[in-house]
């Protein structure tokens, strides 16, 4: 960031302290202010995420507002420097939110997975994955807060209804039940953003009405910011006409009797299966929330089990592979974390692709290595090339072909300094690598903090190999081949 | 066609291209939850790319990048999409579908069940899953091992893989048993990836350890428990220092042969539990052996520090059968690969060399034919003990051109059980051998003098004529 960026940034961050309500004119001067300094957009957007995540709850929404503001009528590169981090912005804010205000954050991302009206562009605001991930976030969520009504309730139970039509809407006796406040908290907890304790007591009920209002209701009205505090206390939530009176009688299929043999090493059995729903309100929800009718199993046990592996839980799953990493790599599809230390790694990532790229096109005569001898297998540990760790360790993209090619920079003062080999008790030599442009020691290997002269550590780890390997040494510790070992 | 000088070695494969391939450029679009099976004969080239914008799709669990064109060989797979996607796909598939029905939701439920054993292994800094798959030929054993590293890799883990199946190799020969730790996303147009070589790869390597077994059925002879248990010892041993891979567990591929049973006792897969103190059993495909494993493992005389959880899972609707010529073209493939690479862009040159019979030190594997007792666990007297014979010394003769040596890491007058245990540097092959000059041509993975180490000589895999032309 360069100092007028930062001075661009600290204005900007000071009008939006004062932003403390839905302020038509405050919102149109931060844009304006986005708009006019777009050269400075990375430093403006991140103030705007940090103030999003920093100030209090109420404040939160006209913030949001500003956000959705610029995207809209400044668009990129605000775009794409908020949509990186608008995950982690949008959830970590909803779930400290009332639920009215929750209603109106969903409005404003269904805006954003729609054109900006009147535009030219046909594209969405943002980019679909970016919005796709938060509505998994927010599937995922109210599953979740589903799930913790206790399963005791003592309503009479019905068979498993035929899936409703999706716009079906909770009957009007809906109200008269009342959920009790949760008593249990997940166990696992949202792999990107766990639930606040704040969330919790949110009942099930206002999130069903939330849902299905959401679900039924037509698009709210595109939500610039307008002049009244968007903001309504939720209080006509069964506006919706009924259009399904109740579900259906039994006659649909029940779940499969599970007649499977369970191993009885297996625990208990999975809890998380009823073959009756203990009421409508969740039948209801889930097939709003899932595409299949059936049923989710508490996210806290899945049990490794044969009955277990047979429930469908695409929501989580797509969470759990797609989810929390949103930005991949162009070369080789691998996923990485939207935090700093993600785009840390994203860039060294890219930067070996680059490496490699370079050097293949020397086109070098290369060969296949010999593969690692048994000892030192055992000693190897595999680092990620993204990892902060991957060079300091004297990794290459390259695995040195020859014992004596292999080479370690040279150490620092602090870490130790130089040191004769261990085994050999002699100095190392001074080298200077160009195409690493580094002062390395040739003929060395770095194991667990001592460098070796990688021939004395080879002749060594060969002369273990011929004896007795390390782990033999455990055998003769007691534990025998054939025998049940303690890991 | 690449050659070196002096040799006339040749990369390209010995079939003859019939006919002119029409290329042919197709897009293809996939709803959620099903996927673009295809099978690719050896002498043409598939190339898939998923349009941009359109969705996610994996291969086996590994994510293609959008707008990337991978090329697929010799290759019967599958292209998997969780919410739908487009594919832009040129060139001859022997046959191309799109299959509905698959068994990806519970692979998928598996892996979650084990990342919910990893992240208690990550607070209690025990073991994390340790997973055996077992089940008949053609079910999907080695795809399932796929997806579950695959998935393993994309949370952040490093599980271990171990292939005991010799029919096919891991990161190695066929006829090998081996094990990694994966780090780094699986090369999807290479298998399980490539192991190290001399010069940079565009897709990290990975670092095996290998044993050479020399036969392609475990229930054979009387190696394949000892190199299990080698096996175990090592891996045991490097995850008691290796935190990252100890958590997030290890996953057993095998052979499809253990799950035959001789009346509903499965040694071999007993002993495989056994030796790596396996928790989690897979059974894929078959009913009678899920029954019988649910018998033997819930049964209280079973004694174990752990119980077994054994778990059913449903054969995918996209395995097919692989006859034996496709397997042999599939091994040919692999060896082809080790020598020369996979292909035009990070190709590999062998080395040629000449060697006196006198050089070699080549053990060959006594078939299980003439075998002596079963070996049986526990028997430990019969594994370490001494005077066994498991090889016999051959000298260099034409019967053994276009054959695979592995060399060992053990020297020529080691007792045959220190042969056998001892993992592999490599493999050489036997281009040609002159009976009246009593010299081979060799070709060598690298430059250098042939090590004078012990050569294990298998039945298995089968020579490869025309490797070298």
């Amino acid at each position: 960031m360069t100092s007028h960026s930062a001075e661009v940034a600290a204005d900007f961050k000071d009008a939006l302290q004062d932003l403390k309500q839905n302020s038509r004119p405050e919102i149109s001067t931060l844009t304006i202010i986005a708009k006019e300094n777009t050269e400075h957009a990375e430093a403006i957007s991140r103030v705007l995420e940090d103030h999003i995540k920093t100030t209090r709850p109420e404040w939160k929404l006209p913030a949001l507002y500003v956000l959705d503001s610029i995207v809209k009528n400044v668009g990129t590169p605000y775009t794409v420097y908020l949509g990186r981090n608008l995950y982690r912005t949008f959830i970590d804010a909803y779930f400290i939110m009332d639920s009215g205000t929750r209603k109106a954050m969903e409005g404003l991302l269904k805006t954003w997975k729609q054109p900006v009206p009147e535009s030219m562009d046909a594209r969405p605001v943002f980019q679909p994955e970016v919005t796709r991930d938060i509505e998994t976030a927010l599937i995922r969520f109210r599953t979740v807060a589903m799930q913790q009504q206790p399963r005791s309730t003592p309503i009479p139970t019905r068979p498993l209804p035929t899936p409703p039509p999706q716009n079906w809407a909770p009957p009007p006796q809906a109200p008269t039940y009342t959920p009790p406040p949760f008593s249990m908290p997940p166990a696992t907890p949202l792999p990107a953003a766990p639930l606040p304790a704040a969330s919790l007591p949110a009942p099930a009920l206002q999130l069903a009405q939330l849902l299905a209002q959401f679900q039924a209701a037509p698009p709210p009205p595109f939500p610039v910011p307008s002049p009244q505090p968007f903001y309504q206390p939720f209080q006509q939530p069964f506006q919706q006409p009924f259009q399904q009176p109740l579900p259906p009688p039994l006659s649909t299929p029940q779940p499969p009797a599970q007649t499977l043999p369970l191993p009885p090493a297996l625990g208990p059995y999975p809890t998380a299966l009823p073959t009756f729903d203990p009421n409508w309100l969740q039948n209801a929800m889930k097939t709003m929330n899932t595409s299949t009718p059936q049923h989710t199993a508490v996210e806290n046990g899945i049990q490794v089990s044969t009955e277990s592996m047979k429930v469908a839980r695409r929501d989580l799953i797509m969470s759990k592979l797609y989810g929390p990493a949103t930005s991949q790599c162009g070369t080789c599809g691998r996923r990485f974390d939207t935090t700093p230390e993600g785009r840390d790694q994203k860039a060294k990532h890219l930067d070996r692709h680059f490496k490699v790229r370079t050097s293949l096109a020397e086109n070098r005569a290369i060969h296949r290595s010999w593969y690692i001898g048994e000892k030192e297998w055992i000693d190897y540990h595999e680092i990620d090339e993204a990892s902060p760790e991957f060079d300091s360790v004297g990794a290459t993209v390259a695995v040195p072909n020859k014992t004596k090619d292999k080479y370690v920079p040279i150490p620092d003062v602090k870490d130790g300094g130089r040191k004769p080999c261990p085994i050999c008790q002699e100095e190392f030599e001074d080298h200077y690598l160009p195409e690493e442009d580094e002062w390395v020691w040739m003929d060395a290997v770095n194991n667990n903090g001592r460098i070796y002269h990688a021939t004395c550590w080879e002749e060594y780890s060969r002369g273990a190999s011929d004896s007795v390997p390390g782990k033999r040494k455990n055998m003769d510790e007691g534990a025998r081949p054939g025998k049940k070992r303690v890991f | 066609m690449m050659s070196i000088p002096g040799l006339n070695l040749t990369a390209a494969p010995p079939e003859t291209l019939n006919l002119p391939q029409a290329i042919v450029t197709r897009t293809k679009v996939l709803a959620a939850n099903t996927e673009y099976r295809f099978e690719v004969a050896f002498s043409r080239t598939l190339a898939i790319k998923l349009l941009f914008g359109t969705g996610t799709a994996e291969f086996f669990g590994t994510e293609l990048a959008p707008n990337s064109t991978y090329t697929f060989q010799g290759t019967k797979g599958a292209i998997y999409t969780w919410e739908g996607c487009t594919l832009e796909i040129t060139g001859e598939a022997q046959s191309e579908y799109t299959g509905e029905e698959t068994q990806m939701m519970s692979y998928a439920n598996a892996h979650l069940a084990l990342e919910e054993l990893r992240e208690k292994s990550l607070h209690s800094r025990d073991h994390g899953p340790r997973v055996l798959i077992v089940g008949p030929e053609n079910v999907g054993k080695t795809s399932l091992a796929k997806i579950l590293t695959s998935y393993a890799v994309k949370s952040g883990r490093q599980p271990m893989v171990v292939n005991l199946d010799p029919r096919q190799g891991m990161l190695s020969a066929p006829g090998s048993l081996s094990a990694a730790a994966f780090s780094s996303i699986l090369d999807i147009e290479d298998g399980w990836g490539s192991s190290p070589i001399s010069g940079p790869s565009p897709v990290p390597v990975k670092m095996p350890l290998v044993y050479h077994y020399g036969l392609g059925n475990p229930e054979e002879g009387k190696l394949f428990r000892p190199l299990v248990t080698r096996m175990a010892l090592a891996v045991t041993s490097r995850l008691e220092g290796d935190t990252e891979s100890r958590q997030a567990g290890f996953i057993i591929d095998s052979p499809g042969a253990i799950s035959q049973g001789k009346g509903g006792v499965y040694e071999n897969i007993e002993h495989i539990i056994s030796e790596f103190s396996v928790n989690i059993l897979f059974v894929i495909g078959s009913e009678r052996l899920y029954s019988d494993l649910t018998r033997i493992y819930s049964n209280s005389n079973y004694n174990a520090d752990e119980p077994v959880a054994v778990v059913r899972l449903d054969k995918s609707g996209g395995c097919v059968d692989r006859d034996e010529t496709y397997m042999k073209q599939f091994r040919q493939a692999q060896i082809r690969s080790y020598f020369f690479g996979h292909k035009g862009d990070n190709a590999l040159g062998p080395n040629s060399q000449m060697a006196d019979f006198d050089d070699l030190s080549i053990f060959r594997v006594i078939d299980g034919s003439n075998g002596h007792a079963d070996f049986r666990p526990g028997d430990d007297d019969d594994v370490y003990g001494y005077g066994t014979t498991i090889y016999e010394r051959v000298t260099p003769s034409s019967m053994i051109q276009n054959s695979l040596l592995a060399i060992t890491t053990a020297s020529a007058n080691d007792k045959h059980e220190t042969i056998r245990d001892s993992s592999v540097r490599g493999y050489i092959y036997v281009a040609d051998v002159d009976d009246v000059k009593k010299k081979v041509r060799l070709l060598s993975p690298q430059p250098g003098h042939t090590p004078p180490n012990a050569m294990i000589l298998g039945s298995f895999p089968e020579d490869v004529p025309g490797l070298v032309g």
